[in-house]
Formats: C-alpha cells, sequence, structure tokens
C-alpha cells in the first residue's frame, strides 16, 4: 500500500502541469463527496493500492498530484449527472424562485454565465424539478448533463 | 500534536440493527486490541448509548464505561451528522485530546430514510444498514445512504423466507446501484458476516493503525 500524505501540485495549474509534463501517471478517481474526507483507501486504474490521510480541514481537488518515490498519482473526480438550468430572462422573481426551490432541496450550486447547475441522483429528478419549477418554466431551459461538477464553495453543502 | 483518530459512521433506519452490530464488532476490534468509543445520536433518548455501555463496558469490559457518549440531538438526528455535524465534532475533539489511547471512534445515528449520509468532514468510512424486512427492493431503490456509503451492510437475512425476501435479488441489485462498492449479508443474531464486516473496516479505515492490547482501566475507576 502507497501512503501518501500530502499532495505536491495540481495538473490544472501551469506549475503542475509542467511538473508532471511527459510522465507516466496512474489515475485515482473519486467521487465529489469522498474528495472531502480525510483518510481513504482505493486502487488506482493500474490497481496500485492507496492510502490517503491529509490533514483535517485540508480536502483533496481534481487534478490533484501525489508522488511516491518514482509513482505519480493524479485525483480524478468521478463525472456525475446534474441538472444545468439555462436562465432566458433576467428577472428578479425567477432568480428568486430558483434559490428558494433549489436551496429548500440542499442542493450545492455553481453559477457561470447566467446558468445554474446542481447535482442529481437520476434523470427522473428532471420531472420533479420540472414541476417545482412550473411558475417560471417558460422562462428556463432544464437539461441533464454528466460532468465533473465543481460547486461554488460558497454553495456547497451536503445534499440529500 | 492532538491525534486524529479515525472516525466510522454507521446509518441507517430505525430498527435495521445499528447498536446491534456495532455490539457485534466492538468485541471482534477488541479482541484484535483495538480501542473503540462510541458515540450515539438520537432524538430525545440516550437507551441506544445506555444499552452499549451496559453491554461492551459495564457487564464486558471491553472499553471503559466513559468511552461510550448519548447524545440527544433534540431534532432529527441526521442533520446533526450531516448539515451541522458540530455537536458531534466538538465530543470528538475533546475525546481526541483526553483519550489517545482511542484507535477508531463510532458514530451511530438514526435517520428517517434512504438518504442518511454522513458529512465527510464527520466520518472517514461510513457503514449503511438496511434489512431484509424492508423487503428486497430495498437495494436498488437506492437513496444516497445505500449509493453512497463505504460499505452497505443488509441484515437479519435469517427473517428472508418469513418475509418473502429474495437475497439474489438483493445481491445482484446491490452490486448493480453500488458497482463497485461492497456490501455484507449479515446476522448480528447468529454472527454471520460480522469478522467480514471488522475486515473491511480494518482494512479500509484503520489501515495505519498497529493494534495494541491496551489495559482497560475497571470503568468504576475511570
Amino acid at each position: 500500500m502507497l501512503e501518501l500524505v500530502s499532495s505536491i501540485g495540481n495538473m490544472f495549474t501551469q506549475n503542475g502541469a509542467e511538473g508532471l509534463s511527459g510522465k507516466p501517471f496512474e489515475k485515482l478517481e473519486i467521487s465529489r463527496n469522498d474528495l472531502e474526507k480525510n483518510r481513504i483507501r482505493r486502487r488506482t486504474d493500474k490497481g496500485t493500492d492507496v492510502s490517503i490521510i491529509l490533514e483535517r480541514g485540508s480536502k483533496l481537488n481534481h487534478g490533484d498530484i501525489f508522488r511516491h518515490e518514482n509513482t505519480f498519482i493524479v485525483i480524478y473526480q468521478s463525472p456525475e449527472k446534474v441538472i444545468t438550468v439555462k436562465i432566458n430572462e433576467d428577472s428578479f422573481e425567477i432568480w428568486v424562485l430558483l434559490g428558494h426551490i433549489i436551496g429548500n432541496r440542499h442542493r450545492p450550486i455553481s453559477i457561470q454565465n447566467k446558468t445554474m447547475t446542481f447535482p442529481i441522483q437520476a434523470d427522473s429528478e428532471l420531472e420533479v424539478f420540472e414541476k417545482l419549477l412550473h411558475p417560471i418554466i417558460e422562462k428556463i431551459e432544464l437539461q441533464v448533463e454528466e460532468k465533473i461538477y465543481i460547486p461554488d464553495q460558497r454553495m456547497n453543502v451536503h445534499e440529500h | 500534536m492532538t491525534k486524529r483518530i479515525p472516525r466510522l459512521g454507521i446509518g441507517g433506519p430505525v430498527g435495521s440493527g445499528k447498536s446491534m452490530l456495532i455490539e457485534k464488532i466492538v468485541p471482534v476490534l477488541a479482541a484484535k486490541g483495538y480501542c473503540i468509543s462510541i458515540i450515539s445520536n438520537d432524538v430525545i433518548s440516550k437507551e441506544d448509548a445506555d444499552r452499549m455501555r451496559k453491554n461492551l463496558a459495564t457487564e464486558r469490559g471491553l472499553m471503559p464505561e466513559n468511552l461510550v457518549i448519548g447524545i440527544a440531538t433534540g431534532g432529527c438526528p441526521h442533520t446533526a451528522i450531516r448539515e451541522d455535524p458540530s455537536i458531534n465534532i466538538s465530543v470528538i475533539e475533546e475525546m481526541e485530546e483526553k483519550h489517545q489511547e482511542i484507535d477508531m471512534i463510532i458514530i451511530e445515528s438514526g435517520g428517517d430514510n434512504i438518504t442518511t449520509t454522513f458529512s465527510p468532514s464527520l466520518a472517514d468510512y461510513t457503514i449503511y444498514i438496511i434489512d431484509v424486512a424492508g423487503g428486497d427492493k430495498y437495494p436498488r431503490k437506492g437513496g444516497l445512504g445505500i449509493e453512497s456509503c463505504d460499505l452497505l451492510v443488509i441484515n437479519k437475512i435469517d427473517l428472508a423466507p418469513n418475509v418473502g425476501a429474495d437475497l439474489k435479488v438483493m445481491q445482484n441489485d446491490a452490486v448493480k446501484i453500488r458497482k463497485e462498492k461492497p456490501h455484507v449479508f449479515v446476522n448480528c443474531k447468529d454472527n454471520t458476516g460480522i469478522d467480514n464486516v471488522s475486515e473491511h473496516i480494518i482494512r479500509d479505515l484503520l489501515f495505519d493503525s498497529i493494534p495494541k492490547i491496551h489495559e482497560i482501566k475497571n470503568p468504576k475507576e475511570s
């Protein structure tokens, strides 16, 4: 078992990308929820048995690079299902209702370019949210996607 | 520096066997030299904590009595392990400061349904327990508790013939919905599967802990 305690960088930063350039590495896929754990044991895509123990309060990130002697291991966040809400009309009512309805369901959100994205567990939730958002459904577009989802840290809650 | 003690979260519906599972795995881990502490969350009662303290500490001497703590959350206990786990974290931090001998803290909490989960800031490894009396449809119905836990425990398998539950269906659905994550069939009454659960905990949570035989003080003196 390889014991890892701290990352040496992130592959999505310039320094991290340069440090990893040309070097073979193993992928360690972890769910968004488990990225927040401080103590995990998993297998990489090459079957290497890996444990990670981080300081309390710290967390893993998509792209974090770990090194154990000559072995490089990169954290890959698992893709997950999300609903993306595109706003077609910039109105106070739409934003308040969206915030109220999604917030009441304890979902983390991310906001980008007048779209809001939040995670779901199953495609069937699309129908649920279409009903919940019925009063404004004509003014928004809902779409189910599967992607690596990184919530806005100010609005990262633990959904249920 | 204060020792960081590994934390095991055990959740599941009322009556699924959470406390009984703890009463079964603690003796197995204690026999291997691990010192365990238990925090039991409930709404207004501390009955489960009192029972585990009496059974595991007072009567069997497997742990000091003061390492079994009951928390009456005053509201839905699942909120104290997910949305606002501060009360549990404050108790754990006090334990980490005062009891360096502890190898693992178990946090037990009931939940309203299949969506019970632990905040990753509270638990390092989580078990969700269900029982076959709920019907063999239980695993395939999914829900965050069943899907996201590190180990799914399916209890009371001895009742399957009596309630018309097909364990093969539950097995196939658990694999389908949890993909590569493990599950274990258990009967807490006759210890079926208990060693398997304990091995998962040792392998995936206590991987850096060296089991040591602790000298347990007389609970009356602690």
